[in-house]
């Protein structure tokens, strides 16, 4: 045991006030959460603003499936950055990988939560899926390729990634050491097993990056698929769930990467290279979103059928106008603000972050436009049009997967290096 | 020159996806377009998608079998 | 012997939206409130003095190409090889994808317990009791109870579980012991026909030899198997008048 302690890099181990207080807002978030998925199970899924649409007038589905839609599409990001540094070796964005990983996993765990959240029997769900899941079904994709494939793939990824510090952790006394000492199962930071790394990294990448495409297309298939929903039936809903789950992670990935560097006191670290290159991912993919949207909309108001058009007058002047435009308007601000970042070559963190922020509205704000409208008003027979308010319920359960997600960052970061450490780490006096 | 621990990884690998194509094709339910009969709603063994799951993370690990592997001079 | 291939005729000339199988429906399988595997639209069209007013009986279409058993993620939406499509209620897993699926809005989601939501409490009222020579309605059917098909699966009834899907099964229950579903029996102008399409004698197979007919949504491909005779498919002028009131409850 040694006698002089070590400031560990990257906060670990240091409890801060601010951090406390993240976390007290996150646990209490998971609390009221947990607390509302209580009554949802004593008084069932009536508990929901949701209901039968057709004679019952409701939305079947709502605010659930469209986070699910949500949360997978942000985990969308972060293995891809992890997976374009090593195919593209963009060595500068490496500082952000690991934290890119950690909101993969953390999302799509939010996300495979959030499908119990909706389902009538969640516990027969989770059996029965396992047992009988059908491939014809596009739900079969996104439970075994999003939820089992693409979770554990990162999961190896994160794992292998992170060996190197683990290593590094473990030279110095701390009570997580026998953590470290698991994680990095040997490593010694040899330049063979580096190579090694480096190399397994890049096909693991490679393999990763057709699930992700294949993951995204089959919960846009859950929806393009549907020949009877005016409004889903569509091919451009896969490419369009790629593309918008896109705009989303590298959004948050923006917001996270601030958020360490601030937070952690780092002046260059991201650099500003990273934030650039993210900016302009963001900045391709939400103008190729807003080009998908505008091609939607043309199809459906030039030659759609009656119920398709009347569906886009709704989105688009009627009803649930105000949350389109919400939505596309936070898109079309955060382009713009990305633009004049290129444009002017000046690139600023806070002008970024807003656009991720912004870009996260749009996704939110687009899920429920996908999901919520076509149910209402989308009924092929003369039914009457329907209506969905969420109850608080619905909600709270939602609050609380996000306050889960963060209060699983925010323990992480006071265990392991959440960027990568710079080798040696230096022995300093607390 | 293939070392013993690229042959543990592309055997694992192999395994992995050979899980994944007999559980998807021949384990999990029949495809039939239009679903006429009880029989293409059931799979043909039961858990053939835990299976599946089980294919794919068999193969991701082989990954990690490559990194793991003891180093050359070690016992296995 | 061969399977049959059940299918249903409604005759649009006959129903005079009194929706007593909308009623019989309901008795025959406990559905709970607000729940109408059996649906009547009572429709007008055009504006006075040309107004016309039709009716248009919607049960389960029990499509051929069904897209509620394409998307099933577990395989409780099912076709049986006599072409009746049900849901085994102890497979189902509550995700509710058949009934965003299906063009027709037949399906309808326990989102209580049905015991929970029926008009009428199964528990002994004496005051109920009185008034009906001490039976008390509804009259739980015990055939719901028992499983149906060659998979022995538990398929009939609304009367299972909460967090799960049901729909208008045809009667199974009825259909195996060689009746016809209750809103075939009870319809007081015999609207509905019910039998087997490969039967050339069969009472459906005759009615469309012989009456010009049409299916709901041809267009989407679901190919069902109830024919509606003598009348159109509601065009988009069409208005919906006395819905049920649906509403909120669940």
């Amino acid at each position: 045991m040694s006698g002089r302690a070590v400031a560990l890099p990257y906060g670990v181990g240091r409890i801060s006030l601010g951090w406390l207080a993240l976390v007290a807002i996150a646990a209490a978030l998971v609390g009221v959460g947990a607390f509302a998925y209580a009554i949802q199970e004593l008084e069932g899924p009536i508990a929901t603003g949701l209901r039968d649409w057709g004679t019952m007038g409701g939305a079947t589905w709502g605010l659930y499936v469209s986070f699910i839609v949500y949360f997978v599409g942000v985990s969308f990001a972060g293995i891809t950055v992890a997976a374009l540094i090593r195919i593209l070796g963009l060595t500068y964005l490496r500082p952000i990988s690991r934290v890119a990983e950690l909101l993969t996993i953390v999302s799509l765990i939010l996300g495979a939560l959030s499908v119990l959240a909706d389902l009538g029997q969640p516990l027969r769900g989770i059996a029965n899926l396992f047992r009988y899941a059908r491939p014809q079904s596009p739900f079969f994709g996104t439970f075994t390729m999003v939820i089992a494939g693409y979770l554990f793939a990162s999961l190896v990824y994160f794992y292998l990634a992170g060996r190197r510090d683990a290593y590094l952790m473990a030279q110095y006394p701390s009570p997580l050491r026998w953590l470290y000492r698991a994680w990095a199962a040997g490593y010694q930071d040899t330049p063979e097993e580096k190579a090694r790394h480096e190399r397994i990294s890049f096909w693991l990448a490679l393999g990763i990056l057709p699930l992700l495409v294949i993951a995204h297309s089959t919960l846009g298939l859950v929806f393009g698929l549907m020949g009877g929903r005016p409004g889903w039936f569509s091919a451009l809903q896969a490419p369009g769930f790629v593309v918008l789950a896109g705009v989303s992670g590298i959004g948050h990935i923006i917001v996270l990467a601030a958020l360490l560097r601030w937070s952690l006191g780092l002046r260059d670290q991201p650099e500003m290279a990273a934030f650039r290159w993210l900016g302009q991912a963001l900045l391709v993919l939400g103008i190729i979103y807003i080009y998908f949207t505008i091609v939607e909309m043309v199809t459906a108001g030039y030659a759609g059928r009656e119920h398709e058009q009347r569906l886009a007058k709704l989105v688009l002047v009627g009803y649930y106008a105000p949350f389109f435009w919400t939505g596309m308007g936070a898109l079309g601000l955060a382009i713009g603000l990305l633009a004049s970042q290129a444009l002017s070559g000046r690139w600023s963190i806070p002008l970024l972050v807003a656009s991720g922020i912004l870009a996260n509205v749009t996704a939110v704000a687009k899920r429920l436009i996908i999901v919520v409208p076509s149910l209402t008003h989308g009924s092929l027979l003369p039914y009457g049009i329907g209506m969905y308010i969420p109850t608080w319920v619905e909600g709270a359960i939602i609050a609380g997967l996000m306050g889960l997600g963060a209060l699983t960052i925010l323990l992480f970061m006071k265990a392991f290096p959440i960027m990568e450490v710079p080798a040696p780490v230096e022995e300093v006096r607390p | 020159m293939i070392s013993r621990r690229a042959w543990a990884a592309l055997l694992v690998l192999t395994a992995g996806i050979a899980l994944m194509v007999v559980s998807y094709l021949v384990l999990a339910a029949p495809w039939g377009f239009p679903p006429e009969s009880e029989k293409f709603s059931n799979p043909r063994l039961a858990f053939a998608p835990l299976l599946f799951i089980i294919g794919v993370m068999i193969a991701f690990l082989a990954a990690v079998v490559y990194e793991l592997w003891p180093q050359r001079g070690g016992k296995e | 012997m061969a399977m049959p291939r059940y299918a249903m005729t409604i005759d649009l000339s006959r129903c005079m939206g009194c929706r007593a199988c909308m009623v019989a429906c309901k008795v025959e399988n406990n559905t709970p409130e607000a729940h109408f595997w059996m649906y009547v639209f009572r429709f007008e069209e055009e504006e006075y003095p040309k107004t016309r007013v039709w009716f248009l009986p919607r049960p389960c279409q029990h499509c051929d190409n069904a897209p509620c058993v394409k998307v099933c993620p577990v395989g409780a939406r099912y076709k049986r090889d006599d072409g009746l499509v049900l849901t085994d209620f102890q497979r189902c897993i509550g995700c509710r994808y058949c009934e965003v699926a299906c063009p027709y809005g037949v399906n309808y989601f326990h989102w209580k317990h049905p015991d929970k939501a029926q008009y009428l409490d199964y528990t002994d009222d004496p005051e109920v009791k009185s008034r009906t020579n001490n039976t008390m309605p509804p009259y739980r059917n015990p055939d719901a109870d028992l499983r149906y098909g060659p998979e022995e699966r538990l398929t009939a009834g609304a009367h299972h579980y909460r967090g799960v899907i049901g729909k208008c099964t045809f009667c199974v229950h009825r259909v195996e012991k060689g009746l016809e579903p209750a809103c075939v029996a009870n319809c007081p102008v015999r609207v509905f026909e019910f039998g087997d399409l490969d039967d050339p004698n069969s009472i459906v197979s005759q009615k469309l030899r012989t009456n010009p007919h049409f299916r709901l949504l041809e267009e989407e491909g679901t190919k069902p198997r109830v024919y509606y005779l003598m009348g159109n498919p509601p065009s988009p002028e069409v208005r919906q008048v006395m819905p049920v009131k649906g509403g909120k409850r669940g």
